[in-house]
């Protein structure tokens, strides 16, 4: 009985194993070659970009960039330059911090109570509201870059961190999104609630949140996701390159700092595994829903 | 079940106006901000700026509106890359009007951070520009100038010097004022400029018979020529790449690959297939070569001592600037970028300060080195350098260069020389408008020149970026 | 007396999100979408549909569209499909199944510039892949500059976000109560009933949201292309974003704004449908 159906959790293990083999394999490789020495990252890739008669090049054979996977001298050089050498690493790391943070806290917060509102309550106009949110959405930020630029300047918000932290705070993202695991909960639940007298604050407080949790835990690693990455509002916003967050800096990576880069994502990407670690199990083993009929 | 029931008593009609009124008072304030966003955007609002910090606070590249109250005028200067002698001129300014305060701002950054911080640096400027605001002054050279113009975000620098009766035309290279127009207006103030040219071993081509027309030359000139000078004096004609080349063919024969106007292209035809294969063919004859030395190369002449420096740098003993060719529809006369071009918002709230100041610095009231990068636009600075360089009668030259530190001499003559070629230049070399065209040809025929594709698959990748970029 | 209070509650639950979203989106869009119907950004007038007439005549735009259309309409489904048979697979519970799921979603914490230097090494024309198929015996294919593109472009999107909607899938699982698959089992009903009758049932408002999400996510794919393929691409990966940028670059803003309007326009249209069908889904769920 019990290895009969060991057989195909084998099996489905190994099948979606593949798969994460293969999604990783850009992760592996920038791990790896953090740990390189310069010269190596040098003579591995130096020829990316290259049309060059790579043929005549060594001796009648084709040449090709050497992906590899193990370096020839194991070396935490690269971490020493990001992070002891670049004096900028560090604060660019906590700028990013300081402005993700307030921004998951805050969209979460305030996208909570809106997304309950559309999600639970009636009223006139609710879903055309809720259409003009998700439009907002679909438009390409180069549209709405003048427009934010006048609308920061009027604040003035220009060169301060709220410029990107604000509107972080009222990104339509998390209302649309915690509408939807809202809208999983049965009216039956809520109902009952209020039947017994519970006030609207009560329901969101006491049913709607917890039944949401799921929703609040992708919420926020979406969130820290899309903000940790984000690149056109600080490129736009932040003039000064010490309020620069960690994303900017490794949004384009010149050819002579490809060894950098590598270690330098490595740290980039630190904290946002940790969150995944740890926010997993609750969007995985959440809340159940079974015990209470719908 | 149970909600819906709720939603229909009588109740409603309540709810119904209480929404009402709700929106329509969102509706309101929307438009209140609305109007007020505008308004601020359309004029006024300086000084409403709120800003922390010192004014005035270097290293730092905030904007900082200095307080009206003061009585001063602040001008806001900015540039990419941080420049000496603008903060000179700045200094200087200032000392003479105490009344004025310039901030020039610049973009600290290293090598590594270039791209990404020019990138930064556009997309602010861009926007700022469109938004009706941004720094009063700006350095245009590394900006889409002709863009700005065509947006009329600049001051046509035409209009104040008609208007202004202190500025006299002939106190400058007119040639320049008159050949630095973009979108039929000088919205550049070419406050110096560099010369482009091609540095020839006159001796070398007097001895191979070959006569030479550098007012008229095109290049389909120069690759008939070149095939009487190969492997004569020296294994090479240019030292250049043929990706170059042929972009300079092209330009030449512009008129039969594009049709601007109708937005079409014909470069899948055999007659740019043909190009390249020619192109190819004085890569391979030796016609082009990046090794030993050739009869010319081509070159970029920052100053007057650099004048000098260059010419003897390539190590052939009668070095002389040739005029590029160019297509023979093109005019005569030699070409030159445009160095520190000055362009004016039109948005700018202190034009007449901010002209004042472009004015001062295009004057010659603060005097230059002679190896100073870019000739002045003011004849008369440029006579104090060529008078300084008259008098030291040498030319020191760099010590990691080839010439190794030693000194060149002055000949009056070549001085003489130089001054033709200053007043001649007449065709710009910028990046105001970028030029998508040579970027997309050369990019696409290093494939084809060094054997990895085909000259057709090449042409027509280059047929199909190009047609994109015409009907964008 | 109940409904006063709700309305006052609707009040209260929105007035903070709408009025931040009114200053930081709404103004914004709208100042925006106005752009498209003036001559020019700074003191330009009002000239109704001319811009709109403008880019519906030019060439590139109509590319750009078509080949947008075409990629999401590949890339899109085949996410979605994708993803959800991955949660489907996960919620079966592998061993390692913390591990596994990480290791899907790493593509997401993976910066730009990383991105773009790990798929150089593969697609480039002295890349891994070339490397692979020199040693075949084959000739070079040019990837970026090819046919090939498009499904670069595909694969790139698919690694990229497959484990962004493998994360709302799996948190919109987590919400489907058990009992229902149960009374179901008890009822008889076999594994592809469960799953049309329950699973995409109640994923209805999750799967809503992961297309629009996915949509939104197909034009984020466009800086890794523009860092690998530059501003005038292969012809077939010529998309709107690279359209719009261009246009931007050379301060075309009215164009720009127009072509941005119209692609909302049709996805809009999309948007409804969706929200209707939704509307159904709770009509169920009441």
């Amino acid at each position: 009985m019990k290895k009969a159906k060991r057989l195909p959790k084998l099996a489905l293990t190994a099948g979606i194993g593949l798969i994460a083999a293969l999604m990783s394999i850009p992760l592996i490789v920038t791990f790896t070659n953090s740990l390189m020495t310069e010269q190596e990252i040098g003579m591995n890739y130096g020829l990316i970009g290259q049309m060059t008669d790579v043929a005549a090049g060594a001796g009648g054979t084709a040449r090709f960039v050497n992906l590899k996977l193990l370096p020839d001298w194991l070396s935490l050089g690269q971490y020493r330059e990001v992070l002891i050498m670049n004096s900028k690493f560090l604060r660019m790391f906590w700028n990013s911090v300081g402005m993700v943070v307030p921004i998951i806290v805050g969209q979460t917060l305030v996208a909570s109570l809106a997304a309950y509102a559309f999600a639970k309550l009636r009223f006139r106009g609710r879903d055309k509201l809720f259409l003009l949110y998700l439009l907002t959405m679909l438009m390409p930020f180069q549209v709405t870059l003048v427009p934010n630029y006048l609308v920061a300047n009027a604040l003035g918000l220009m060169n301060t961190e709220a410029a990107i932290i604000l509107p972080g705070i009222f990104g339509a993202f998390g209302v649309f999104m915690l509408r939807q695991f809202m809208a999983h909960i049965p009216g039956a639940y809520t109902e009952a609630a209020k039947i017994d007298g519970a006030g609207e604050w009560t329901v969101y407080r006491q049913i709607v949140l917890p039944l949401a949790k799921p929703g609040l835990a992708a919420l926020a690693v979406l969130l820290f996701v899309d903000y940790w990455n984000m690149i056109e509002q600080p490129l736009l916003f932040l003039e000064d390159s010490f309020k620069q967050p960690l994303s900017l800096y490794l949004a384009r990576i010149a050819e002579e700092e490809r060894g950098v880069g590598f270690a330098a994502s490595v740290l980039y990407m630190t904290p946002m595994l940790l969150l995944f670690f740890y926010a997993e199990s609750y969007f995985i083993q959440g809340v159940q829903l079974s015990g209470i009929k719908g | 079940m149970i909600r819906s029931n709720v939603m229909r008593p009588k109740g409603v009609m309540d709810v119904k106006t209480f929404i009402k009124k709700r929106t329509r008072a969102t509706a309101a304030a929307s438009f209140i901000l609305l109007f007020a966003l505008a308004a601020c955007s359309g004029g006024g609002g300086k000084p409403s700026q709120i800003q922390i910090g010192e004014s005035g606070n270097p290293g730092s590249e905030t904007t900082i509106q200095a307080p009206t109250k003061t009585g001063k005028t602040t001008l806001v200067f900015s540039t990419l890359f941080p420049d000496n002698r603008l903060q000179e001129l700045v200094n200087q300014y200032e000392a003479l009007h105490p009344e004025v305060e310039i901030q020039l701002q610049a973009v600290q950054t290293d090598d590594a951070h270039l791209e990404a911080e020019m990138e930064k640096y556009l997309t602010q400027t861009n926007t700022a520009m469109l938004a009706g605001k941004g720094p009063d002054l700006l350095v245009l050279d590394d900006l889409p100038a002709a863009s700005y113009v065509k947006n009329g975000l600049l001051v046509n620098f035409d209009e104040l010097i008609a208007q202004d009766s202190t500025f006299k035309k002939a106190d400058y290279f007119s040639n320049i004022l008159d050949n630095a127009k973009i979108g039929g207006g000088l919205y550049a103030m070419p406050t110096s400029f560099f010369l482009h040219g091609l540095a020839g071993d006159e001796e070398a081509l007097a001895k191979a018979g070959v006569e030479i027309n550098d007012q008229s030359w095109s290049w389909n000139d120069f690759a008939v020529l070149s095939q009487q000078l190969v492997n004569q004096t020296y294994p090479h004609v240019i030292r250049t790449e043929p990706q170059y080349m042929l972009n300079w063919m092209v330009s030449d024969n512009l008129s039969l690959f594009v049709d601007e106007p109708k937005g079409t292209a014909k470069f899948n035809t055999a007659s740019f297939t043909g190009l390249m294969k020619q192109v190819q063919d004085m890569s391979e004859d030796g016609v082009i070569g990046l090794e030993g030395i050739p009869y010319f190369f081509p070159v970029q002449i920052n100053s007057p001592a650099d004048y000098f420096e260059s010419l003897k740098s390539y190590l052939s003993p009668n070095m002389k600037l040739y005029v590029k060719p160019h297509a023979q529809d093109g005019g005569t006369g030699g070409y030159f970028q445009p160095y520190r071009s000055i362009g004016l918002n039109a948005s700018s709230k202190a034009k007449e300060q901010a002209w004042d100041f472009v004015k001062f610095m295009i004057s010659d009231q603060v005097p230059v080195e002679p190896n100073h990068a870019g000739f002045p636009l003011n004849k008369q600075l440029y006579a104090q350098e060529i008078q300084q360089l008259k008098k030291e009668g040498s030319v020191q030259t760099a010590k990691e260069g080839p010439l190794k530190g030693v000194p060149i001499k002055v000949d009056p003559d070549e001085l003489d020389a130089l001054e033709q070629v200053l007043t001649g230049a007449t065709h710009l070399v910028s990046k105001f408008q970028p030029d998508q065209l040579a970027e997309i040809i050369t990019e696409q025929s290093k494939a084809f020149f060094s054997g990895q594709k085909s000259a057709e698959a090449v042409a027509d990748l280059i047929q199909n970026k190009v047609t994109t970029y015409l009907n964008e | 007396m109940a409904l006063r209070r709700e309305s006052a509650a609707v009040m209260l639950f929105l007035a903070p999100s709408v009025l931040g979203f009114s200053v930081f989106y709404l103004i914004p869009f709208v100042l925006g979408i106005s752009q498209s119907l003036t001559n020019r950004t700074l003191g330009g007038h009002f000239t109704g549909l001319t811009n709109y007439a403008e880019l519906l005549a030019s060439g590139s735009f109509r590319k750009a569209a078509a080949n947008t259309l075409l990629f999401t309409s590949i890339s899109v489904p085949l996410l979605i499909v994708l993803s959800l048979g991955l949660a489907l697979l996960i919620n079966k519970g592998p061993f390692f199944r913390q591990g596994l799921q990480t290791a899907l979603i790493l593509p997401l914490v993976v910066p730009v510039a990383s991105v773009v230097l790990v798929w150089q090494i593969f697609v480039d024309w002295n890349g891994t892949l070339n490397a692979w198929l020199d040693h075949a015996g084959h000739s070079r294919v040019d990837w970026l500059q090819s046919g090939a593109s498009m499904g670069v472009l595909v694969v790139l999107y698919l690694w990229k976000n497959l484990g962004y909607n493998l994360i709302l899938f799996l948190a919109g699982l987590q919400q489907i109560p058990r009992d229902y698959y149960e009374t179901a089992r008890i009822e008889g009903a076999g594994r592809w009933h469960q799953f049309t009758r329950i699973t995409l049932v109640y994923l209805t408002p999750t799967l809503f949201f992961v297309v629009l999400i996915s949509i939104i996510n197909s034009f984020k794919v466009f800086r890794e292309t523009y860092l690998l393929a530059g501003d005038y691409p292969f012809d077939r990966i010529y998309i709107l974003q690279h359209y719009m940028n261009n246009m931007f670059a050379a301060l075309e803003i009215q164009k720009l704004t127009a072509a941005a309007t119209l692609m909302v326009l049709c996805i809009a249209i999309l948007v409804t449908v969706l929200l209707s069908l939704e509307r159904r889904f709770r009509d169920v769920l009441d």
